[in-house]
């Protein structure tokens, strides 16, 4: 991290819920729908997790973290029929990569998007090549105009956990801050309130007290409620979807990319 | 906000000013109602097939960060999809330390007045000025890892006049929480300015890398040389550079384990490399005082201040040398005169001048194997004018081209980010010159086209 969040790009490029409505203007007068977009999202985020976890040691949790919230900016600004979120997933874990100063080879990424699609894990996204990533990485560049800072909540969690005595929970928090990654929390609040609605969501998993945790923290209450409340709509979603398997879910999100980019 | 190659025509080129294993910069100038000068800094494509170079996105992404008044501000970046190729565009500075010791040093040695070396007052604002950019990057966790002369840019006539910018944060890496150690980017910081904790190849390290370079290139302002001038040994290329050592010890003495407790830990002295350990001076080491005493021009005549200052940032233990934030606050800050904002002009009065930056017109035909084109040896240029202390406060630049045409144009070396680059880790000409021809300012379609 550089300067002092206050002072800082990622500061500087939250977004209100307002300017998130006004996104993806041209899917949606192909008729795609908001909770449709949203899917799309959180299936390539998924999907550009999948990529870093086939690569095991080479790209770590952070990256992968850092990419979700460069997807996420990025489609601030672009439609998916402008941009196949198919391929911009994994040049933004790429592009990740080399900001997070751990480079991987873009053939490293191809050869695992083959990987995903020929063992029948993504049977609906057809592998990148290196000259895709290469040329979506100066278009993502373009887009994020090289804001790359991004701070991270975890190190601040860790301690206010550390510091109430909630050790406890600190498993369920860690996957909990994973899952923010799905939500839009990444564009409209701090760290800091993410660390804190992340608390809360493991609290209210595992049915303990963390109030005083919260309050104790110089940080608005208002954010960390907004923060939960992203991460209850996500796992609401999650538990609607949870009678659809996979394999329908895929072809789901499939059939609303294909609707606005073709078939 | 990035630009479409179609609006690249949103400048007017005057000529390439610099080049390096990075790409080349070139001086231009908006097309505003009231044009600015810039510099446009363009990277050459990085290894084939793997995009944009991690130098460049290391660089601005950092820079997006950093917004202080002493270090160099970003006005844009150029990204070009279909090329593919992108480029930087800086606030363009005039001047950099490299050149400013030079001129000093050519005045000195033709006895041109004023040809004392830095006054008093500039070499202070100098060091004030970057002391203060760097406290800043520190403060933002952000290492420089390469500061040397030709990093240091001064603005030129203009409302910044006199003010540091500090540059080229290609190396420059944020410290906090790295998911790699430090010591996976290889060899950092160019030899002459490499600290004894990464010449010992220290594993860790931390912004002290950057307060010992400022030392060295504090101490090159007062003397005009580099202060240890090391022989950069090639193959293989490594941290450890026994020359570089030698320098130092002859200055300093040999390191000790008592006022250096962790120097056992670092490898190439626990094993003895190049039988550094077992160094003996011919003769005994006179210490920094003594040695600056004796080849120190210029700065003032009350240098007590001044060395006490250099001796604190050029102490062996990283982790005793002064911060960039306690040296801001040194006595030698507070003694006459005071520093300033404008390290040339003193109280209304300008007190110091240099050449203006040598500019190659676009289109320079460039040797194919890359080695220098060397222009027509000038015959001895006439000596710089003397400076008057009144009208025209800057040289003219064809006095100013034939003094640098007559030099040998010696770079320093630059540094290297592992071992892959090896090139560009010995002392190399950097600047390529034309074979005489002047195009003037008409091809900056052409170029820009070819970016």
């Amino acid at each position: 991290m550089a300067t002092s969040f206050e002072e800082s790009s990622h500061r500087r490029l939250l977004v209100t819920r307002a300017d998130l409505c006004a996104t993806h203007r041209l899917d949606r007068s192909k008729g795609l729908l908001q909770s449709e977009i949203e899917s799309v999202k959180i299936f390539l985020i998924r999907y550009l997790t999948d990529i870093a976890k086939e690569s095991s040691t080479y790209i770590r949790c952070r990256v992968v973290s850092t990419a979700s919230v460069y997807f996420k900016r990025f489609y601030l600004v672009k439609n998916f029929s402008e941009f196949d979120p198919r391929a911009v997933a994994p040049a933004c874990l790429y592009l990740a990569c080399k900001a997070e100063e751990c480079q991987v080879q873009a053939k490293l990424i191809v050869h695992i998007t083959h990987k995903l699609y020929a063992n029948g894990k993504y049977p609906f996204i057809a592998p990148i090549d290196i000259k895709q990533i290469l040329d979506l990485e100066l278009a993502i560049l373009e887009v994020l105009d090289f804001n790359l800072i991004i701070y991270s909540a975890a190190a601040e969690m860790m301690q206010a956990l550390q510091d109430a005595k909630l050790e406890g929970l600190a498993r369920t928090a860690w996957g909990v801050l994973n899952d923010s990654f799905l939500t839009n929390a990444w564009l409209l609040h701090s760290p800091s309130a993410i660390a804190f609605g992340c608390i809360v969501m493991a609290g209210m998993i595992a049915q303990q007290d963390v109030l005083a945790c919260v309050q104790e923290a110089d940080v608005s209450m208002n954010e960390v409620c907004n923060v939960n409340g992203e991460l209850l709509r996500l796992y609401s979603q999650e538990l609607n979807g949870s009678s659809m398997t996979d394999e329908a879910w895929h072809a789901a999100c499939h059939r609303y990319i294909c609707m606005v980019r073709g078939w | 906000m990035p630009f479409n190659c179609s609006r690249f025509v949103l400048y007017d080129v005057v000529g390439k000013i610099g080049e390096g294993t990075y790409g080349e910069v070139y001086q231009a100038y908006t097309r505003e109602a009231t044009p600015r000068l810039l510099a446009i800094k363009t990277f050459k494509p990085g290894k084939e097939g793997e995009g944009v170079s991690p130098t460049a996105i290391r660089e601005i992404m950092l820079l997006r960060e950093m917004h202080h008044p002493n270090v160099v501000h970003l006005d844009a970046t150029l990204i070009c999809r279909q090329d593919p190729s992108l480029s930087l565009v800086f606030e363009y500075a005039e001047h950099d330390l490299y050149e400013m010791v030079r001129s000093h040093r050519e005045r000195t040695a033709k006895s041109v007045p004023p040809g004392q070396g830095f006054g008093a007052y500039t070499l202070k604002s100098l060091m004030w000025q970057l002391l203060a950019g760097t406290a800043a990057m520190h403060a933002a966790h952000l290492m420089h890892r390469d500061l040397k002369p030709s990093n240091v840019l001064v603005m030129g006539e203009g409302s910044q006049q006199g003010q540091v910018k500090i540059a080229d944060f290609g190396l420059a890496r944020i410290f906090t929480s790295p998911l790699r150690p430090l010591s996976d980017n290889g060899v950092v910081v160019t030899i002459w300015y490499r600290a004894p904790e990464l010449l010992l190849g220290a594993k860790h390290y931390t912004t002290a890398v950057d307060m010992w370079a400022l030392g060295c290139i504090f101490g090159e302002l007062l003397t005009l040389r580099p202060l240890f001038h090391g022989e950069e040994r090639k193959t293989p290329a490594t941290a450890f550079q026994i020359d570089q050592m030698d320098k130092i010890m002859r200055v300093m003495g040999a390191p000790s384990a008592r006022t250096w407790p962790e120097l056992e830990a670092l490898p190439h002295w626990s094993n003895n490399a190049d039988g550094v350990r077992s160094w003996q001076p011919h003769s005994k080491p006179p210490g920094l005082h003594q040695h600056l005493s004796n080849t120190a021009r210029g700065g003032g005549t009350d240098k007590t201040a001044a060395l006490d200052l250099l001796t604190a940032l050029l102490e062996y233990n990283p982790r005793n040398r002064i911060t960039a934030a306690q040296a801001l606050n040194h006595p030698y800050f507070k003694q006459e005169p005071l520093p300033g904002n404008n390290a040339f002009v003193q109280n209304g009065q300008q007190v110091a001048w240099f050449p203006v930056r040598q500019k190659v017109p676009p289109k320079a035909p460039m040797d194919p194997q890359g080695t220098v084109t060397q222009p027509p040896r000038a015959p001895q240029g006439p000596p710089l004018p003397s400076v008057p202390t009144t009208g025209p406060n800057r040289l003219t630049p064809t006095v100013s081209q034939q003094q640098l045409d007559a030099a040998p144009n010696r770079r320093q070396p630059s540094s290297t980010v592992g071992t892959k680059r090896p090139a560009s880790s010995q002392p190399q000409p950097q600047r390529r010159l034309p074979d005489g021809d002047d195009k003037g300012l008409l091809q900056e379609q052409i170029l820009l086209a070819q970016l």
